[in-house]
């Protein structure tokens, strides 16, 4: 994950407390989404950025998620995101996100 | 079975958007109105 | 789900089809230069960076960086410089990094990858300013190299500052000046000092950066005049450059104009230039510009520009590194386009079809792609039948899905599809070999200007010419928000057909 936002997910973290923050993610592999999934929660998997080592341990979702979904207006859904849901590894994605959160 | 909505009212929110998949002014789109306050979001370009 | 929902206005109808006078623009030729360049992968934004921050980062990257051989034996550059058809791509197992093999002999169809001392030595010809300065020994090699060539005894003829072994020891020590290195050479052959010592836009980095453009630039504009007939250097009227670098100082960081230095170099003498700027999409406008201007009879020839993007070398080489594969971002490329009268040849650029992005389509890539591929189809009352080959992004897999950042050219395929199928223009089920059916593979360094559409001109030409296609569609893509003065992207597409295509 870019360094600048990593920076920026520490101090709000440190500012807020992760009880009250979500993260909500839009990238389009698989690979990409666990990255800024781990980054997060356990940690830069990269150790290059302010967040190697710190287990900030946010909440994160890809938007793709089914509790995400089930949370946003279908209109807006439909308008906003389905399409892109439908074109990218959607499916893929949310199953490395619940694995990864089943650890 | 249908899927327990996330709660956003009252968090703070970090959209972490990306240009080929959803871009972070379409996920601000998209839960408008879902009473989270936006903390930081950005957009990734990786190419 | 109920087909596609949009807050704009219904498509077909929502820009009238312009009336035109009658020059019509033609696309005359086109050509590519790759400027083969492992020692300045180094001066790339993130190697610099991190080389800053690691001592032992050079030495790693030294170490996994091809040879000339190697880059001129690797699938995608053939197919960058037309020695291999697109069409290989698909048939060669991904990755191709690990199938190095020669291309066909003979001459390559578009352009010649240029081995990296005669590039170097080439900076030093192209800088007035006398900024770059050249290890004697060095160009007493390298002169007759370059007097020798076809392609680059044109851009050789000032001879450029040169320094004695003990001056240039004086002159690498000021912490101000780059070093120039070459493979295979020990000491460095030349050295880049700042152009003012109160002007970031003028350091010696930004002075580099631009110099690799436009060299590479004018390299591949001499390309295009040796590979056309009836296109001398001073037949050129206007030279748009579409390249990424922004040429300026600090009272106007990138109020400059890339476009006038290549048509210098090149020996354009009886033409001048313009930038056009749109991040990576900046080809595409610069293509309907130039038309436009050649279709109103405002100028006769426009040489179409896109210069090497030296920043980007080794953008991803922390991922290369990190799987023990090549940095393979490792050379700087060009492609230059030649747009004039209809020669009753060339493909037309067809003006009534200009697929542009409005402010209010958003960010996403359907919308995107709704603008930009539908919308012109729809707007010439064309189904996506009539369509023989649409070309967006053909970044090199090779070097992004090593990077975690997928196939981006398949990516966009199959995004293309879904929105055309949610449009109902094909069926569901083709939306997984769409690509294979209209598109391309993708094999363009990641210069992302290059990699638009832009890049894949000469062989839209080539199949044209050869009956394969009868038209293309060139789809390019901007980030807007990277220089955060929007959120937006941007983006816009042109239609080339045959030139006997009906009207």
């Amino acid at each position: 994950m870019d360094l600048e936002d990593q920076g920026r997910i520490k101090e709000l973290a440190e500012s807020y407390g992760k009880d009250d923050i979500v993260v909500l993610l839009g990238a389009p592999t698989t690979e990409s989404s666990q990255v800024q999934f781990e980054t997060v929660t356990t940690g830069d998997p990269s150790y290059a950025g302010p967040l190697a080592g710190v287990e900030l341990g946010l909440p994160a979702y890809h938007v793709f998620e089914p509790n995400v979904k089930a949370a946003i207006d279908p209109d807006k859904y439909e308008e906003n995101i389905e399409i892109l849901e439908m074109g990218l590894e959607a499916d893929a994605i949310v199953d490395a996100l619940a694995g990864m959160r089943a650890g | 079975m249908s899927a327990e909505p996330i709660i956003l009212n009252g968090k703070k929110l970090i959209i972490l958007g990306e240009r080929d998949g959803v871009p972070a002014p379409v996920i601000e789109q998209a839960i408008a109105g879902l009473g989270g306050e936006v903390a930081y979001a950005a957009t990734q370009c990786f190419v | 789900m109920n087909g596609y929902r949009s807050t704009l206005p219904d498509l077909p109808g929502r820009y009238k089809v312009p009336s035109m006078p009658t020059n019509r623009p033609v696309i005359r030729g086109a050509a590519t230069a790759l400027a083969h360049t492992p020692s300045l992968v180094r001066y790339g934004s993130k190697p610099f960076r991190e080389a800053t921050a690691k001592p032992d980062f050079l030495t790693n990257l030294t170490r996994s960086l091809w040879s000339y051989n190697d880059a001129c034996r690797y699938l995608p550059n053939q197919v960058f410089i037309g020695s291999q058809a697109p069409a290989r791509l698909w048939e060669v197992e991904q990755p191709w990094f690990d199938k190095l093999a020669d291309a066909d002999g003979g001459e390559p169809p578009f352009g010649h990858i240029l081995e990296e001392r005669r590039f170097l030595a080439l900076l030093a010809c192209a800088d007035p300013f006398k900024h770059v300065l050249l290890r004697e020994r060095f160009w007493e090699q390298m002169g007759p190299v370059l007097e020798a060539a076809r392609l680059t005894a044109p851009l050789a003829s000032r001879t450029p500052a040169l320094l004695t072994d003990a001056q240039m020891d004086a002159e690498l020590e000021s912490s101000n000046s780059l070093p120039l290195f070459a493979a295979g050479e020990g000491a460095p052959v030349g050295v880049v000092k700042t152009g003012h010592s109160e002007d970031e836009a003028l350091s010696a980095s930004v002075l580099l950066e631009n110099l690799c453009c436009k060299v590479s630039g004018a390299l591949a504009v001499h390309e295009l005049l040796n590979h056309v007939d009836g296109l001398g250097p001073s037949d050129v009227d206007l030279v748009l450059s579409c390249s990424e670098e922004a040429v300026g100082d600090r009272y106007q960081r990138g109020g400059g104009n890339m476009a006038k230095a290549i048509a210098e170099f090149a020996g354009c003498d009886l033409g001048t230039g313009i930038d056009i700027k749109d991040f990576c999409a900046a080809p595409i406008p610069a293509m309907v510009i130039g038309a436009s201007l050649v279709e109103s009879g405002v100028f006769e020839n426009v040489v179409v520009v896109g210069g090497g993007s030296l920043p980007k070398l080794g953008m991803k080489s922390l991922y290369h590194l990190e799987q023990g594969i090549p940095v393979l971002e490792d050379a700087l490329s060009a492609v230059a386009v030649w747009i004039g009268r209809d020669d009753g040849r060339g493909p037309t650029v067809n003006l009534e079809a200009v697929g542009r992005h409005p402010v209010k389509a958003g960010a996403a890539l359907d919308k995107q792609f709704r603008e930009l591929v539908l919308e012109p189809l729809r707007r010439l009352e064309w189904g996506i039948d009539r369509l023989d080959r649409v070309v967006t992004e053909v970044h090199n897999p090779d070097i992004t899905v090593s990077a975690k950042a997928g196939d981006v050219a398949a990516r966009n395929y199959k995004m293309m599809a879904a929105m055309l199928a949610m449009a109902k223009e094909i069926d569901k089920s083709d939306i997984a070999g769409f690509g294979r059916a209209k598109g391309v593979c993708g094999y363009a360094p990641t210069q992302g200007h290059i990699a638009s559409g832009f890049v894949y001109v000469p062989h839209a030409l080539r199949e044209m010419a050869a009956g394969d296609i009868r038209n293309c569609m060139l789809v390019a893509r901007a980030s807007l928000f990277l220089g955060q003065m929007t959120e937006l992207t941007d983006g816009m597409s042109v239609l080339i057909e045959r030139n006997d295509a009906p009207q």
